[in-house]
């Protein structure tokens, strides 16, 4: 029993809402071992430093020192603790601060019956957890993100946010998806006043299609590592070729793999993901890839999704996926 | 004798001659009283034959009113034999009176022996009419002057007039009392001036003055005031400069007018207004506290006991089921509600993340939802300031922008944030329709202007917006930050 339990991620809590607290221990309790709870900021700094949890959950909003200034001390005091926000902030901005500052996730407390526990266990494993991922487009260092979505309406609310705020921030961007995406997207982007006539003319943002795409990788059913590389080597020109100097970061948000999903072939896309990580580690891409949830119902294809995962340094469920998510298990 | 008779009939003649030119009316009368002689002016005056006016006969020419008077004057002094001189109303042969002075007096011959009385009367009329004239008018002038003294007292503006080239100041009596000096000294002169004002006050005071010298331009200043007992006094000083007939400017002419009560009142009610805005903040922060992490919270837990019921409920209840999901969402809309109420109230992003993260973010949602474009630039704001400086440039870009969108009529903006060591410089910029900064002070909408400067005074710093018709307008704040 005790050596059951030891063998059990160590969680430290820190929130000043007792409440709130007391109710998150017991949404834990059975699948971590909480080694303390602290009211505040400078309480959680104290326990951390004595007890050594693998991951600390902290609010942001605390009295005496908040979660982002016991963040930054964490870090100072030693990096192999893990932190994790858990928060009534939904602000993109503080997604970008806690993501900046070195946390490995961010749930929103509005969530957190959906999201914690998964988000430990992705923090744990070292990926981000994010609500969003929109604010990776503004942190440097993210490289291949992976974001689930429900239904074609959220992941065009997300895609077209992601591309917006990397747009906005003068980064290129391509866009690897259906025509129905692309189209959505410049529609939602010409209505916030972007030209995107004008920032492709300049290669700042280039829109493909995704099964175009995935024809031109794929060989004898699998990915090809020769063609891929093809690919990429002439993303990477479009990328230097930018009239106005070349892009520090080149964003590519793309629904690629997905048909092979959809057609039950998740080694072809698993090895797809793998080579993409392998091709990309030297080069500045961030890639993030949208997968519907219904690729991931068939009861056969629910042991791909953590090796999908896996692949990725960083995840985000939209608020639907997580529901159904917790209804598929 | 006959050579005796013939020089007195000779000085008959002369004497008649005389009489009968002077500019006089002249009447003799006899020991019994009566008259004798009048000369042909008195006759040419009164109308009247000589034969009308012998004797007692004059009296009938004598206003009604005058007469008796006239009567006892004439007898008292006849009595006693000394000479007399009063006015009276006499008809003349228009048949107006007019008042004559008569001056008489007795006549005795060569043996000194009393022979009657001599008059000569002089139409005083016009000098009557036009002293009682001159009268009315000094009356008038003493009446304007004690108004205009009475006026500069009771409006607290005294007057002045400076020839620079002799360097004469006169001073109306009120300027003495404003100034706190004696009024029987003379004024102070203009290259003793700088004693009576501020420093800082005397050099916008001087500039204004030698421009006015130069140009002719008229000034208009508030300046603070040194008497010699310490009291400063607020002034409004004018003044204007006047040509002489060459074109040349001869002198300043101006109102030095006490100000001190209504700067007081502003000073009262700028501190009333920071007070409020103050109590405002820190009452919308606590609320938006509340809300966010108290009710925030707390709707949390609640759908997330909804949802550890929902677990609990066998799979057959798919009522109750359904209940609960519906319950949780509307949980759920419930605390998004709270959030965005909390966030409208007090942004936590200033509050964890500091100005620049708060101004941008602020910047994109109002671009979001009005449709506009905002270019948003900052350089060198320090990291971390305190928190009432950073919430005074939030508001004042909140209420800018807004102000903004709202009137310029254009679609683009420009925000900046720069830290320039001692302080942070804020400013907003379109390129709209502008408008009349002082006449918008005055109306409605001066409040967010004057909120906007009450927030800069709370933290020690000072607004300034340029507004032309057509060319835009460009609100700019500067807030000092202490170094540390």
């Amino acid at each position: 029993m005790n050596i059951a339990a030891s063998a059990r991620p160590r969680v430290l809590l820190a929130d000043d809402h007792i409440h709130f607290l007391e109710s998150v221990r017991r949404l834990l309790a059975g699948a971590f071992d909480i080694v303390a709870t602290a009211a505040d900021g400078r309480q959680a700094l104290d326990l951390a430093r004595s007890l050594r949890p693998d991951i600390v959950v902290l609010d942001v909003a605390m009295p005496d020192c908040n979660g982002f200034q016991t963040l930054e001390q964490l870090n100072r005091d030693g990096p192999e603790t893990r932190v994790l926000f858990l928060t009534m902030h939904s602000d993109d901005d503080f997604v970008a601060a806690a993501v900046n500052g070195g946390a490995q996730g961010y749930v929103l407390k509005s969530r957190i019956h959906l999201d914690l526990i998964s988000a430990i266990d992705h923090a744990l494993a070292g990926r981000l957890f994010l609500p969003s991922l929109t604010p990776l487009s503004t942190v440097a260092g993210s490289r291949h993100a992976v974001q689930f979505h429900a239904n074609e309406s959220h992941f065009l609310d997300e895609v077209s946010q992601l591309v917006g705020a990397t747009l906005r921030s003068g980064e290129q961007v391509v866009l690897v998806t259906s025509e129905a995406i692309r189209l959505g997207v410049a529609e939602r982007l010409q209505s916030r006043q972007m030209n995107l006539a004008l920032l492709a003319e300049r290669d700042q943002y280039v829109a493909m299609d995704s099964a175009l795409a995935l024809s031109q990788v794929m060989h004898g059913g699998r990915p090809d590592k020769e063609r891929l590389a093809e690919m990429i080597h002439s993303l990477d020109r479009l990328r230097l070729a930018v009239p106005n100097g070349p892009s520090s970061r080149l964003t590519i948000y793309g629904d690629m793999s997905v048909s092979l999903c959809r057609n039950g072939n998740f080694e072809g896309a698993l090895e797809l993901e793998r080579m993409w990580n392998e091709l990309t580690c030297a080069l500045p891409f961030f890639t993030v890839c949208g997968y519907p949830i219904e690729c991931f119902e068939h009861s056969g294809a629910r042991n791909s999704l953590p090796n999908l995962c896996a692949e990725h340094s960083a995840v985000s469920y939209t608020r639907h996926f997580a529901q159904r998510l917790r209804d598929i298990n | 004798m006959t050579s005796g008779v013939s020089s007195h009939q000779d000085r008959e003649g002369l004497w008649q001659l005389v009489a009968d030119r002077l500019p006089l009316l002249v009447w003799i009368s006899s020991t019994d009283k009566r008259c004798t002689y009048f000369n042909k002016p008195w006759l040419d005056f009164t109308g009247r034959a000589l034969e009308s006016e012998l004797g007692d006969g004059w009296a009938d020419g004598v206003h009604t009113a005058d007469l008796q008077q006239r009567l006892d004057t004439y007898v008292r002094a006849f009595d006693h034999r000394e000479s007399f001189v009063m006015e009276y109303r006499l008809r003349r042969h228009d048949g107006e009176y007019r008042w004559v002075l008569d001056s008489a007096a007795p006549l005795f011959d060569a043996d000194d022996a009393f022979t009657g009385y001599i008059g000569a009367c002089f139409d005083v009329t016009d000098f009557r009419r036009a002293e009682a004239e001159r009268n009315i008018a000094n009356e008038r002038l003493r009446h304007k002057e004690m108004e205009l003294k009475e006026a500069q007292r009771l409006a607290g503006v005294g007057s002045w007039q400076w020839d620079p080239d002799t360097d004469t100041v006169v001073w109306s009596e009120e300027l003495y009392r404003i100034a706190g000096r004696d009024p029987s000294l003379p004024a102070v002169t203009y290259k003793e001036h700088s004693q009576l004002y501020t420093r800082e006050s005397w050099e916008r005071l001087r500039s204004a003055v030698e421009t006015s010298l130069h140009t002719g331009a008229p000034y208009e200043l508030d300046l603070e005031m040194v008497r010699a007992d310490g009291t400063r006094p607020w002034v409004t000083g004018r003044g204007e400069a006047h040509r002489d007939s060459t074109g040349r400017i001869a002198r300043l002419r101006g109102t030095v007018q006490d100000i001190t009560e209504r700067k007081h009142s502003e000073e009262a009610l700028s501190t009333v207004n920071r007070r409020l805005i103050e109590a405002q903040d820190s009452e919308r922060a606590r609320i938006a506290r509340d809300l966010h992490d108290d009710i925030g919270q707390r709707l949390a837990l609640l759908s997330l006991g909804l949802e550890q019921l929902k677990r609990l409920q066998p799979d057959s209840a798919g009522e109750t089921l359904g209940g609960l999901h519906a319950l949780q969402k509307q949980t759920s809309e419930i605390a998004a509600d709270v959030q965005a109420l909390s966030h409208e109230l007090h942004s936590p992003r200033l509050l964890h993340l500091g100005v620049v993260a708060a101004i941008r973010g602020f910047c994109e949602e109002l671009s979001g939802q009005q449709h506009v474009g905002i270019d948003f630039g900052h350089e060198n704001v320090p990291g971390s300031m305190p928190p009432e400086v950073s919430l005074c440039l939030f508001r004042v870009l909140q209420e800018a922008l807004q102000n903004g969108v709202r009137h310029s009529r254009v679609r683009r903006f420009d925000v900046h944030l720069r830290g320039t060591g001692d302080a942070v410089h804020l400013t907003v910029r379109d390129e709209g329709v502008g408008f009349d900064v002082a006449a918008a002070a005055s109306r409605g909408r001066g409040l967010g202007l004057t909120s906007m400067r009450e927030r800069l005074k709370l933290v020690g710093g000072e607004l300034l917006i340029e507004s032309h018709s057509k060319r835009g307008t460009t609100v700019l704040a500067r807030a000092p930050v202490r170094q540390s």
